[in-house]
């Protein structure tokens, strides 16, 4: 049986907790074609509306591990953020996204973007990390924040096996937000910190008003962002 | 929130703190254009640096987080440890016809701008290669320097940000339309980015600014661009790594 709190003498209750880093806060926005406002990450919990998708949909624990409410952390935990990770994926009815007619990538599963596509992701996007409503603490391009994992694999052999509808079969140009290995993340040299119960957000924030260039087949297909926080994280031990 | 200490002598002491907050700033660049552009040199709002065939455009916040031209804000400083950049071909795709079509990549440019062998908006091997040999980047640290604190040729420099392509290896068959290639300055990994042993340190107000230029006069000088095209315009948002003091 775990100890969950200890009263001192004096009345005061102390519960233990502890500092780990195998759960890190992660939650998800998408991005669609056409103009685009903020869209706030861990603005929403478990059960709560992924900002972007269409509906909106309810978020899953795929979407995002924030309990409560969100926009905030929750009373029992802290939080110090030593890197941020974004991973985009293509989300929806599997069809084809055509970026110009060089290049269309009819891939109907896996959530494959095609690599101009996330150059553009990168031009025009940004990501900023306010807290408490006072001021940004990070506020960089989305390539600043490589996803620190996704796909490693070879050149398509075959590629009219999976360019679909594409119109110019054998042309397919795959793109992650930089290389793909966990190792590639980007550790900040100054760890934020996010106190219990202190409001925060990981905004994604488009100046130019959208992205440019970006097409989808479907009005339902989305790009998907899951932004991750590597953090050391203090939960209570039961 | 303690925001101020205020001494027995009457000297008020603001609490600050330091991030990890790069700088960034973004220029437009043709590569048969004489090369001599500043970074960091305007903020959001004000023309974004380009060379003379590239259309003028004000800035917005993704070209530059400069909050002050030509220098750090009064209440802020600096610490340079890294630098890097990421680049992008200014090439407005062509687009399937039919209903739909998407804007295009870049209003402000002719839509016929740039190269349709290209894929925009990645950056294009060859023009790369060619600015990786013909740029110089030079970092001026206060006013009236002319000693740089930091030179280099843009080659020597990584790009840690950016996007990692894999392709099919039947990606330039089409007859007749090669499609040609995209690259990046090196892996697109975190530590792929030019660090120094000893970091540049910038005050408050103190001036710095970023010199982008090609010695020899354009990116294309001395290469093989006798073939119309075959350097195309580009991006390239440049980025100073290091450590931001803010007030708390």
């Amino acid at each position: 049986m775990a100890i969950q709190r200890i009263n001192l003498p004096d009345g005061t209750t102390v519960r233990p907790d502890d500092w780990v880093t195998t759960e890190p806060l992660y939650s998800t926005v998408e991005i669609n074609q056409g103009p685009i406002s903020t869209l706030n990450a861990f603005s929403y919990g478990v059960g709560g509306e992924v900002p972007g998708s269409p509906g909106p949909r309810a978020a899953s624990w795929a979407d995002t591990n924030l309990q409560g409410t969100g926009g905030k952390l929750p009373e029992n935990e802290d939080l110090r953020i030593f890197s941020i990770q974004i991973q985009p994926w293509f989300a929806g009815d599997g069809g084809v996204l055509p970026t110009n007619e060089r290049l269309a990538v009819g891939l109907n599963d896996g959530g494959l973007l095609d690599a101009p596509t996330v150059a553009r992701l990168q031009r025009d996007l940004l990501i900023a990390l306010p807290i408490a409503g006072l001021k940004n603490y990070i506020r960089q391009p989305l390539g600043f924040f490589p996803e620190s994992g996704g796909t490693l694999h070879p050149p398509f052999l075959n590629p009219a096996l999976y360019d679909g509808q594409s119109p110019n079969p054998g042309q397919i140009l795959v793109g992650y937000n930089g290389k793909p290995t966990t190792t590639n993340k980007r550790v900040l040299a100054s760890p934020i910190t996010i106190a219990a119960g202190e409001a925060f957000s990981v905004d994604v924030e488009c100046p130019t008003g959208q992205v440019r260039g970006l097409r989808f087949n479907n009005p339902n297909d989305r790009i998907r962002l899951r932004i991750s926080l590597d953090s050391q994280r203090r939960r209570p031990v039961a | 929130m303690l925001k101020d200490v205020i001494l027995p002598d009457g000297t008020r002491t603001a609490i600050d703190e330091w991030l990890h907050d790069p700088r960034y700033s973004t220029a437009e660049i043709g590569p048969r254009d004489n090369l001599d552009l500043r970074l960091f040199s305007y903020v959001r709002g004000q023309q974004v640096p380009r060379t003379a065939s590239i259309p003028a455009r004000l800035a917005t916040d993704a070209d530059t987080n400069m909050v002050q031209s030509n220098q750090m804000g009064y209440d802020e400083a600096f610490v340079v440890y890294a630098i890097t950049f990421e680049a992008f071909s200014l090439v407005n795709a062509i687009e399937p016809a039919g209903p739909g079509a998407p804007p295009p990549d870049y209003p402000y440019l002719p839509a016929s701008f740039g190269n349709d062998e290209i894929p925009g908006p990645l950056m294009d091997l060859l023009t790369l290669r060619a600015a990786q040999r013909n740029i110089v980047v030079e970092l001026l640290v206060g006013a009236s320097q002319r000693k740089p604190r930091i030179r280099e040729t843009l080659g020597r420099i990584g790009q840690s940000v950016g996007t990692h392509t894999i392709a099919s290896v039947g990606i330039a068959n089409l007859p007749g339309r090669e499609l040609r290639p995209p690259a990046t300055a090196g892996e697109v990994e975190v530590w792929n980015q030019r660090r120094y042993e000893e970091p540049i340190f910038i005050r408050e107000q103190e001036i710095a600014r970023v010199r982008l230029y090609a010695p020899d006069g354009s990116v294309a000088a001395g290469m093989n661009d006798t073939v119309a095209g075959l350097l195309v315009p580009f991006r390239l948002r440049m980025y100073l790594d290091g450590l931001r003091r803010r007030p708390v």
